[in-house]
């Protein structure tokens, strides 16, 4: 699995509107800049597709920060 | 023995509400909203027409389009979510309407996203087992008029439209399936629309919404929808004894455009076999399939004899897929 600073960074170049080096392992998601429902989808297929892990909205309603996704994802690949 | 789709006609009602009509209503810009839905227009019905009414039209144009002689056919089944009364059948008074023989079945298929699938597979049994020799299949909902006036989500995604399709027996031998999970109703729900939740006197002095108030927690049916519909494509694939390199245009359900890009690619389906037309007429609900059948055929991109998987899934949570010759 990779680290939570490259998931970070691969997350973040989903998010067009978001500048590299904005978002960290510790950042609260939700306050990314422009943060709207259409991004929680987002994270939603990112991970589906870069993972094949399919997370739940009580998962996504269970974390704040980009390191909280990470460990779902790792808990869940397991 | 199998189905042949013949004909399509579809009505799109005359308002058209745009990205930046809705703009001027919410404090967001037209290209926001675009990049959220990828739809620049939807069609809203007038006041006081009702699904009934589209289907009605969309109907009398299939019937002058393609020269149909009405007393042919001999089954009516009508999709929609939106009906005139609780009784009796809309199909019934829809069979007054369009003058059709006396001698036919008729029914409601109360049915949203997954509708024109299991319209498709009603019309496969009937005329399978020899009940009937021509169905005419209409759909059409009205949607846009059970949602709240400061709802931008719901406002930006749907649309209304009415369309009719004529459905013969064919020699192509095609499979079904379908799927139904409940516990998801209410992720999508029209509330306080029947005897669960009726209207009450403060809830229209609230709102001021008769016919129901539809509610949609975006991120539920996303969830759903990206982890059953690429299994649901395998699996009718499977049913044929198809691959993906099988079929020649994929037609799906036209939901959203994010969600259904995200689908196509799980689904590892080639751009060019994957048809998407949301952008021009947006979500209506049961008529998304036939609309875009109809759109394809007349772009070029849907030619006579081509395989085409047909995929319906929403609201429910209900889902289902066929492969049709064209």
């Amino acid at each position: 699995m990779i680290s939570a600073e490259e998931f970070t960074n691969q997350l973040v170049t989903e998010f067009e509107d978001v500048e590299p080096n904005t978002v960290f392992p510790d950042t609260n998601y939700r306050e990314i800049k422009n943060w709207s429902s259409m991004y929680a989808l987002i994270i939603i297929a990112f991970i589906d597709a870069n993972f094949d892990v399919q997370l739940s909205a009580d998962d996504l309603k269970n974390t704040q920060t980009v390191r909280d996704l990470y460990a779902i994802v790792c808990e869940k690949m397991k | 023995m199998a189905i042949s789709i013949n004909h399509i006609s579809t009505y799109l009602p005359k308002k058209i509400l745009t990205n930046e009509d809705l703009s001027l209503q919410f404090n967001v810009s037209s290209e926001q909203i675009f990049k959220n839905t990828g739809i620049k227009k939807r069609y809203l019905s007038a006041p006081g027409e009702i699904s009934s009414d589209m289907a009605v039209k969309a109907a009398e144009t299939l019937f002058q389009d393609y020269s149909i002689d009405r007393s042919d056919i001999d089954f009516l089944i009508f999709c929609s979510e939106g009906f005139d009364h609780k009784g009796p059948s809309t199909s019934c008074l829809i069979q007054h309407r369009l003058g059709l023989n006396k001698n036919i079945a008729c029914v409601d298929l109360p049915y949203g996203c997954s509708g024109y699938i299991y319209g498709l597979g009603m019309a496969n049994a009937y005329l399978t087992s020899g009940m009937s020799q021509k169905v005419l299949f209409l759909t059409a909902d009205m949607a846009t008029t059970v949602i709240h006036k400061d709802d931008l989500e719901l406002k930006s995604i749907f649309s209304d439209i009415g369309t009719a399709t004529i459905i013969t027996k064919a020699t192509y031998n095609e499979h079904f399936i379908f799927g139904t999970d409940g516990s998801g109703y209410h992720n999508l729900i029209v509330d306080h629309s029947a005897s669960r939740n009726p209207q009450t006197i403060e809830k229209l002095q609230e709102n001021n919404m008769p016919l129901g108030h539809m509610k949609m927690q975006s991120t539920e049916i996303f969830v759903f929808a990206v982890k059953t519909v690429p299994k649901l494509v395998q699996d009718i694939l499977l049913k044929h004894n198809y691959t993906i390199d099988d079929i020649d245009l994929f037609v799906f359900h036209q939901a959203s455009y994010f969600m259904l890009d995200v689908i196509r690619r799980k689904c590892k389906i080639p751009k060019e076999k994957f048809f998407v037309n949301i952008e021009q007429f947006g979500n209506s609900v049961s008529s998304t399939i036939p609309v875009a059948l109809k759109d394809a055929k007349e772009q070029g991109v849907l030619k006579k004899g081509m395989k085409v998987l047909v995929a319906g899934f929403g609201i429910g949570y209900s889902w289902g897929a066929t492969v049709i010759e064209y």
